[in-house]
């Protein structure tokens, strides 16, 4: 057995002030980086899956010679959306005991989730503005019919990719915070309040697809309006300030929930 | 290289209560009451650096209050503060405090469904004063591999993950509770040798809750018993040894030296009785007990335990 190391003197109330910080910054940042790994390990394969389904599909339609009435995308209503909504279901919810374990704080933890979920929506929005600059290219070329009732348009076609990405960066950070704030609020609430709180959530994401024209209300809104997305700057700009809003709501209900967590004996 | 100051815990007219219960008041009033109350009234300080048994029964509120201390859990009313002598904060949000702060569970938390490798990555990359190597060496020691999903560790290995998790993290305030649960008698022994010989080369404040108390009796220093969840002594473990004692002899011998004085418990075999009876003998009683034929015994921690949380027949 070796001698006692020496023991340190407590820190002063600026050094505590200091080493809570940095704590808070490593826990933060390692609840960013789970989230971001799970969407980039789990997301990468949907993609994958989801381009191949996009490509094949019109392939054998073009073959048989068939027609498509617009891209599947489009005819899919935000599946990708609804993806990365079940992941933020499942991640976060998963880390959170954990991450009180080892020592994290709860304000780390929805920090690091909203920085993870902004992340993992960039990515989904990148991705998607790809895919659908992809089936702009790929349908005309076959001989199919594309075109795009949903969404928010700038115009031009590098606008137009540019705004998806915004939107639906925007909107996938919405759907993975209302997911994870189910997740929390079945653990914070219990079953039956916990059961209720899915349907402020479903708000939410309601109103970041009519305010932003995307996903199931977007494809919607489009049918009953029967326009071709929204042109106007001042039409994108209430969108996508509609889309923020959505976005703050949801991080908001997710912080709320969070910050008051416990975890209970398990004896 | 040093190690960090160890944390102290200070606990004030704390009281947890869990859940709430409907209730009818005055024929027709419905109103919803606290269902459970965990702890009831705790005051309470543990000394920073020593090794600290918490005992009590099922249900007695151990588990509660140890949650409070990593901020697990919030209490109902009072104040609870931990940390360094003349810098104890309260756990809640507090980064600073919880960075330092680890308790293991018996359930253990990590991730199920991932390799045990991410979870101890998680446990790496918050703790401040993490030893990656303790952890490696731990695992061998314990024959579990990182490669290893949680889910499929049967309990024993699972708890000594936790054992590993509470040593490797050398937090200041280390706490584990109940982590033996499962683990076969080798491998408790091996905890505890870890415990010692890494508290030696480490000092620090260690909670061990645990219902072997005959096992872990040699480590503590100090020791809380909880009753009912409210704390029925805090003290030295030698203090605690001293608060009973027990006579084995002649009946008629025994029980004139017993005299008024509480008996804890009593076994007869023929005509030889053994009573365990509360306080200390003086010189006088110890000389005319010798005079008597009545031998003189100290009473094990466990046992002494077992007689003090007993109900009494009033409380029944």
């Amino acid at each position: 057995m070796s001698a006692p190391l020496p023991v340190t003197a407590g820190p002063t109330a600026d050094e505590r002030a200091a080493l809570a910080r940095a704590a808070r910054r490593r826990a933060s940042r390692t609840v960013r980086r789970n989230v971001v790994a799970a969407f980039a390990t789990v997301g990468g394969w949907f993609w994958a899956i989801y381009a191949v389904v996009g490509v094949g599909v019109p392939l054998l339609v073009s073959r048989a010679g068939g027609e498509m009435d617009g891209g599947i995308f489009e005819s899919s209503a935000g599946t990708p959306r609804w993806f990365a909504f079940v992941l933020g279901i499942i991640v976060p919810a998963a880390a959170l005991t954990l991450h009180l374990a080892a020592g994290g704080t709860r304000a780390a933890f929805s920090a690091g989730v909203v920085r993870g979920a902004a992340l993992a929506g960039l990515g989904f929005g990148v991705l998607t503005a790809a895919y659908v600059s992809g089936e702009q290219v790929l349908y005309p070329a076959l001989g199919l019919d594309w075109g795009r009732a949903a969404g928010l348009a700038a115009g031009s076609p590098a606008a137009d990719a540019l705004l998806t990405v915004v939107a639906e960066a925007l909107a996938v950070t919405t759907y993975v915070l209302c997911g994870a704030a189910i997740a929390v609020g079945y653990k914070r609430l219990g079953v039956w309040t916990g059961t209720g709180f899915i349907l402020p959530m479903l708000v939410l994401i309601a109103l970041t697809d009519l305010a932003m024209r995307g996903g199931v209300g977007g494809l919607v809104l489009s049918n009953v309006a029967r326009s071709d997305g929204i042109a106007s700057a001042g039409a994108v700009a209430l969108g996508l300030a509609g889309g923020l809003l959505a976005l703050a709501l949801a991080a908001g209900a997710l912080h709320l929930l969070v910050r008051g967590v416990r975890l209970r004996p398990s004896t | 290289m040093t190690t960090p100051a160890p944390f102290g815990t200070r606990l004030d007219d704390v009281v947890v209560r869990y859940g709430s219960r409907s209730e009818v008041v005055g024929g027709s009033t419905r109103v919803r009451r606290e269902a459970t109350t965990a702890l009831d009234g705790v005051t309470l300080a543990i000394r920073p650096g020593v090794i600290t048994g918490v005992l009590g029964r099922n249900g007695a509120g151990k588990s509660t209050l140890l949650s409070l201390l990593a901020a697990f859990a919030r209490p109902t009313s009072g104040t609870v503060s931990v940390g360094p002598e003349g810098a104890e904060e309260d756990p809640w949000e507090n980064a600073w405090v919880t960075s330092n702060v680890q308790l293991v569970r018996e359930s253990g938390d990590l991730i199920d469904d991932e390799k045990l490798s991410e979870s101890l990555r998680y446990y790496a990359d918050l703790r401040p004063h993490w030893d990656a190597g303790l952890a490696v060496r731990l695992l061998d020691r314990f024959e579990i591999s990182t490669r290893t999903k949680p889910g499929a560790l049967s309990r024993g290995k699972r708890s000594a993950v936790g054992a590993t998790i509470g040593l490797a993290t050398r937090a200041p305030l280390t706490i584990f509770d109940e982590v033996y649960l499962g683990m076969d008698a080798p491998t408790r022994y091996a905890f505890y040798s870890e415990v010692l010989a890494d508290y030696a080369e480490h000092p620090r404040t260690i909670l061990l809750s645990s219902h072997l108390v005959e096992e872990v009796e040699r480590l503590f220093e100090d020791v809380v018993v909880l009753d009912r969840g409210r704390v029925l002594l805090a003290e030295p473990v030698e203090d605690m040894r001293a608060r009973g004692y027990s006579l084995t002899g002649p009946a008629a011998a025994v029980a004139e030296l017993t005299g008024a004085r509480r008996v804890l418990h009593e076994q007869r075999l023929g005509s030889t009785v053994q009573v365990t009876l509360e306080g200390a003998l003086g010189a006088d009683e110890r000389a005319a007990a010798r005079a008597a034929g009545v031998e003189i015994g100290t009473v094990p921690v466990q046992d002494l335990f077992v007689h003090l949380t007993e109900p009494r027949k009033a409380d029944r």
